[in-house]
């Protein structure tokens, strides 16, 4: 207790007698200081607060009682715990001084051990209490700056980036005027905003990994398909760098074997999590290796004494010694340009997380060993689903993913309807770069900055469609949004009721449940890209699926929409066959052609929406863009379902 | 009837062919004939003498450039002119109906555009 001794006590007592017993008491163990009436001892603690006080009742001018109640009524003195020094014959009325907020009270005649004793525990008590309160402080700030850490990184900082990503593709749009070298640097801009993008959202769930509040939802998963998918989205660097791959699978018997197109390799994990931690290791390796090199991925099978999966990673490279004891460890890097540090770091949280470890091997003779182990999980071929891995939001996979097929932006270009369109959000940029996605003939734009700006405009004039961002000054989003729903009830004969979509940086399922619920009819996570917000489009107006058609050809319509339908079965037909998400050669070149037909035909018939998505479905198959081919194939379906022609002479 | 002209269609799709010999009929100035196979271009156009050949270019049996030499190189059918129809290539690629020295019309393009390139054509070769 030697921090006691600095402890400052003031006695308050007009009589001499008792306040040399305390100072005797206490003077040897404690700073102590004296106040003879209630008026001074007040003006004493708010010059020079004491720790603690003792204080008598019955002094002349203002007594105990009034000096309690007005030194508790002081913010500054309030929490200073009072004692009172009471005779045994007022013990009843000491309710009264607990009740002004005294910590205690000690009888007369004075004992000096009690007084020492009570003394001693309440000042313990108050530093006890005064820790707990700076250590609730620092928790209160870390929560603080928790949300801090999530605000800024998904609204201020995606905020900018959205912009950094998106003007680039919109120069681009219009290439033919850039020099190739200009290209070549916007094309560099976009790619380095999406590589933020991924960091921001990669450490966002690392973020929630470390506090542990990252919510793991495992279910078998095929990983060989996921490593499949993994190096065919490295291609393009692992080409550069001519990096040859062995996939090779380590069976019970210890038969080591190429892996196959239908082996299965069953693990329990999360699909998108198994992918951001290969994807990370696998990149690392082939950054690592020397060009021509080879790198070797083996999958050992569980043995049989655990149920536990062994990946191993090996290339030629060696880790410099420098990282070698921190390999894991957040923000060790070495050497490599652009590196994070963040990478292996993650990794380690992700395979602790699934369940599983994380080790690494080094040296010169054998190169780098990178061993994950994993839960082993059964896995029938009727489990497997390639649209898995897109089934759930968040997190930086599915920006890679996405980017694959996003970064095309040559794609059809159906008919639009005539729109009114609102566009409200409080950054002067993403009005900008909505206005110019939103750049067509059909659709009338006006913008406004936020909540309350929409809704004057809104009751104004009409508007068929607003997109809306959530967070805005003045008036936000979900405000805005029950505002319009509220005015539009009360206005039962305006017609229809506008679509709303909600524009937000959150893409949790929480925040976008909450956003339907509350009146919208859709939901963007951000950035969006003009394909996103066309298919939306689409998707709410297409009961304004209407052709014109040269009456001359009405009687080949049926027998030429049959030909049609034809060809889009062969088209499913041959994705059905396909087993893994991605296609043989041969069945890209069948989809290709079958595009290419749909694309002529419909084209020269007159249906200039379905020509598109059948050069959309063309130009997909030779990009190898799986998941594109399926996207247009789903739009060229649905407009085929409910259009409606309409025979016109055309001369 | 006699001075009707006589165009020949080439294209492996049924649907184009159709499509295109209800329009030209429709004018009633055409003789259309056509066949769904490249490779059958030369022996009808031999048989035939069109005054004109629209002709695809991609098609799977035998692609339109082949299907062009073959009928330059046969003493027969070397001066028919042809028009290339394709879906390769979009309407605003093309100027008067030509790329390069190429006769070349999108498949997207307008059917009376297509129909005023092809009465250019026949009145240049007359």
């Amino acid at each position: 207790m030697n921090e006691l001794n600095h402890c400052n006590i003031l006695i308050i007592d007009d009589t001499e007698a008792n306040i040399d017993i305390l100072v005797d008491t206490l003077g040897d163990d404690y700073e102590v200081s004296v106040a003879m009436d209630g008026e001074s001892a007040i003006e004493d603690v708010r010059t020079n607060p004491p720790d603690l006080i003792l204080l008598d009742i019955m002094m002349p001018g203002i007594d105990g009682y009034e000096v309690c109640r007005r030194l508790k009524a002081d913010e500054k003195t309030k929490d200073i715990p009072i004692i009172f020094i009471t005779a045994l014959s007022q013990v009843e009325d000491e309710t009264k001084g607990l009740k002004l907020g005294a910590v205690d009270y000690i009888t007369k005649p004075i004992s000096p051990p009690i007084v020492k004793a009570r003394v001693e525990n309440h000042l313990e008590l108050k530093q006890a209490r005064e820790n707990l309160e700076r250590q609730n402080n620092i928790l209160q700030e870390n929560i603080h700056l928790r949300e801090e850490i999530d605000r800024i990184s998904r609204h201020d900082l995606k905020t900018p980036l959205n912009s950094i990503i998106s003007i680039p593709r919109i120069l681009l749009q219009d290439s033919r005027r850039l020099a190739p070298d200009q290209v070549e640097l916007l094309e560099m801009i976009e790619q380095s905003g999406h590589i933020m993008l991924n960091m921001i959202n990669l450490s966002l769930d690392m973020f929630k990994m470390e506090k542990g509040s990252y919510k793991l939802n495992p279910v078998p998963l095929n990983i060989l398909s996921i490593i499949k998918k993994i190096l065919f989205a490295l291609r393009s660097l692992t080409d550069s760098k001519e990096i040859k791959f062995n996939l090779f699978i380590n069976d019970l018997a210890d038969n080591i074997r190429s892996a196959s197109d239908c082996d299965i390799f069953g693990v329990l994990g999360e699909e998108l999590l198994c992918y951001s931690m290969f994807a990370n290791l696998i990149k690392n390796a082939v950054e690592a290796s020397s060009n021509s090199a080879t790198v070797t991925i083996k999958l050992f099978s569980k043995s049989s004494e655990n149920e536990q999966v062994k990946i191993v990673i090996h290339n030629k490279g060696v880790v410099p010694a420098s990282i070698r004891d921190n390999f894991f460890e957040k923000y060790a890097t070495a050497e490599k340009k652009g590196g994070t540090g963040l990478g292996t770091y993650s990794a380690k949280l992700m395979a602790q997380k699934l369940g599983g470890e994380i080790s690494m091997s080094t040296s010169e003779v054998d190169g780098t060993t990178i061993t994950v182990t994993l839960k082993y999980s059964e896995m029938d071929r009727t489990e497997i689903s390639d649209s898995a891995i897109l089934s759930k939001t968040s997190s930086a996979v599915k920006e890679i993913i996405f980017n694959q097929s996003s970064v095309d932006c040559s794609l059809p270009q159906p008919q639009l309807p005539q729109l009114r369109i609102m566009v409200v959000d409080d950054d002067e940029h993403n009005q900008l770069i909505l206005k110019k996605y939103l750049n067509y003939p059909e659709f009338d734009i006006e913008l406004a900055d936020n909540g309350q700006a929409a809704i004057n405009k809104f009751k104004e004039r009409n508007f068929d469609l607003i997109f809306m961002d959530m967070e805005m000054p003045v008036m936000d989003g979900i405000e805005a949004v029950s505002l319009i729903r509220k005015w539009e009830s009360e206005k039962p004969n305006r017609g229809e009721n506008a679509i709303i979509i909600a524009l937000s940086g959150h893409d949790d399922p929480n925040t976008c449940q909450n956003c339907l619920d509350i009146g919208f009819d859709a939901y963007l996570s951000k950035p969006v890209n003009s394909r996103q917000l066309r298919e939306i489009i689409l998707k709410f107006f297409k009961n304004k699926n209407q052709v014109e058609i040269d009456a001359d050809l009405e009687d080949l319509i049926p027998s030429f929409m049959g030909d049609k339908k034809s060809e889009i079965e062969q088209i499913q037909e041959v994705i059905r066959k396909s087993e893994s998400p991605f296609l043989t050669e041969n069945g890209y070149q069948m989809i290709q052609k079958l595009g290419h037909k749909l694309k002529g035909g419909f084209n020269m018939y007159g249906f200039k929406d379905q020509g598109s998505l059948g050069s959309a479905i063309e130009e997909a198959a030779k990009q190898h863009d799986f998941q594109a081919i399926k996207n247009s194939l789903n739009l060229l379906e649905s407009s085929l379902s409910d259009i409606q022609i309409r025979y016109v002479n055309i001369d | 009837m006699e001075n009707l002209k006589k165009i020949m269609l080439v294209d492996d799709d049924p649907s184009v062919t159709t499509l295109l010999k209800t329009k030209l009929d429709k004018t009633g100035r055409f003789n259309v004939v056509f066949t769904n196979k490249g490779k059958l271009a030369l022996d009808l156009a031999k048989i035939e003498k069109p005054d004109l050949i629209v002709c695809d270019i991609e098609m799977p049996d035998m692609d339109g450039g082949d299907v062009a030499r073959s009928l330059m190189d046969n003493e027969e059918t070397k001066d028919i002119p042809i028009l290339f129809c394709s879906s390769l290539v979009m309407p605003s690629d093309t100027k008067n109906g030509m790329i390069g020295k190429q006769h070349m019309m999108s498949k997207a393009a307008k059917f009376s555009d297509i129909l005023a390139k092809i009465e250019s054509m026949l009145l240049q070769n007359s």
